[in-house]
């Protein structure tokens, strides 16, 4: 049986990792290399690394530090984040990361996602996908960080970026993101419900319940979190105790 | 001991190299030809099937040839395709050293991601120290047909898969054990002390 994965995020400014609320509010909480291995130790499945980095002195640190984490993780890592073209996809592939995810620049350019799975194969692309709740009631596509809105209905372009090639979706509601309330449950199970891809949640997880909630009611297949891990709020091996008490397969 | 890595150019060997590294591994990559004195030849897992077959024709010859002079072969994810005549993923050939269809996935979500329950379904060297079940990584979207003697442990995704197989010096696997964790060093280190004895 496959197990539902917990995925620990890390943001990442110029080599250091940070946590961000709703987006801004930046703080740092700590060295990458470090805090991969130790997350590895703890039991994650899997590893995000999100460049949050606005220069290209910030970029080149990013390409550095994924080489340094490839040397020394034995789990996949998947480095998302101010990938612009096939050249940046390729820096970070090539230095490690198996997987690669896509966000402004694939709503921008949709054909980035088969140019990519044309040569890395699907299972190395990741679309990226961050939307907030519109007055229609649907989800709208945000991009540029959550800044730029986009028009695009997030369930429609989620299927649209699979039929493109992508072997996976990080869906994050900006709506939940920092807050620590729990994942948008509804945008989930719809995306969810829509795509033949796995799904990583992302974006309001705050608790082992919140995790559990996601993965069987909202349908994921994964759980992104951030600052309950930073801060030693709960261990990845203690949400996974929970998860499995309740009955969710997990690698433990 | 050296070892082998097949680059057909799609990225990414940097784990798997970095990986037997850590087992103390010597480690060359292998482009126009098999180096001398290789003792494990490794056809590692990136890019789609048609790619990675039309790559390896200038040297399919000379792998085979080493494989049938008695070393050790491993083939992981794409790499265990090839190892088959041909995929349904895309054209070209495999090395052809085992019989049967590669095939997409057609159960549950695609690509079959994760780390899925692996359970040895008859003996084999290469599985000591590990539990009967065990986890490992996968990332694919095709899988050979099952098929019995050759299969030694299996991954169950509504679909019985061939997780590990293994026919004399020819292993190949499903998963990625320089993704797994401790239990895919585990499975390295044994292949790599198969091929010292």
């Amino acid at each position: 049986m496959l197990a539902k994965r917990i995925i620990p995020c890390l943001d990442i400014d110029g080599g250091k990792v940070v946590k961000g609320r709703m987006f801004d509010d930046l703080v740092v909480a700590g060295d990458p290399v470090e805090l991969a291995m130790n997350y590895r130790d703890q039991g994650a499945d899997e590893l995000v690394l999100l460049d949050i980095s606005a220069t290209i002195q910030g970029r080149k640190t990013m390409v550095e530090l994924v080489k340094r984490v490839a040397g020394v993780l034995d789990i996949p890592f998947t480095v998302g984040g101010g990938i612009r073209n096939l050249d940046d996809a390729r820096a970070v592939l090539w230095n490690g990361a198996d997987k690669v995810s896509v966000n402004t620049a694939s709503v921008k350019n949709p054909e980035i996602i088969t140019s990519l799975a044309d040569v890395y194969g699907a299972q190395s692309v990741v679309a990226s996908i961050d939307a907030r709740k519109a007055k229609n009631g649907g989800y709208e596509v945000y991009v540029e960080g959550g800044r730029t809105a986009t028009g695009l209905d997030a369930i429609q372009w989620a299927m649209r970026t699979t039929g493109l090639g992508a072997g996976e979706i990080l869906l994050t509601s900006i709506d939940m993101d920092g807050t620590e309330k729990g994942y948008d449950m509804d945008l989930t199970s719809k995306v969810s419900g829509s795509v033949a891809v796995p799904v990583i949640a992302s974006g309001g997880g705050g608790s082992p319940d919140h995790i559990y909630r996601v993965l069987t009611e909202g349908l994921a297949d994964a759980a992104l979190a951030a600052s309950i891990f930073h801060f030693n709020q709960y261990s990845i091996a203690k949400v996974k105790e929970y998860l499995k008490e309740r009955g969710v397969p997990v690698r433990i | 001991m050296i070892i082998g890595i097949v680059d057909y150019g799609a990225s990414n060997l940097f784990s798997l190299r970095a990986a037997f590294e850590r087992l103390g591994g010597s480690v060359k990559m292998v482009k126009g030809s098999i180096p001398d004195g290789l003792d494990l030849l490794v056809m590692p897992g990136v890019g789609s099937f048609g790619q990675a077959a039309s790559s390896i024709e200038p040297i399919r010859e000379s792998i085979i040839d080493f494989i049938e002079g008695g070393k050790t072969f491993l083939g992981i994810c794409l790499g265990l395709h090839l190892m088959f005549n041909s995929s349904e993923e895309g054209p070209g050939r495999g090395l052809g050293l085992l019989e049967g269809q590669v095939r997409r996935i057609s159960s549950g979500k695609v690509p079959h991601m994760g780390w899925s329950e692996t359970r040895l379904v008859a003996d084999s060297d290469l599985w000591d120290g590990l539990n009967a079940m065990e986890y490992f990584y996968y990332a694919h979207s095709y899988v050979p047909a099952y098929s019995g003697e050759w299969v030694k442990a299996i991954a169950d995704y509504g679909e019985k898969m061939p997780a590990m197989v293994q026919a004399g010096n020819k292993i190949g696997v499903q998963f990625h054990p320089e993704k797994s964790g401790n239990s895919g060093q585990l499975l390295l280190k044994n292949i790599m002390h198969m091929v010292k004895k």
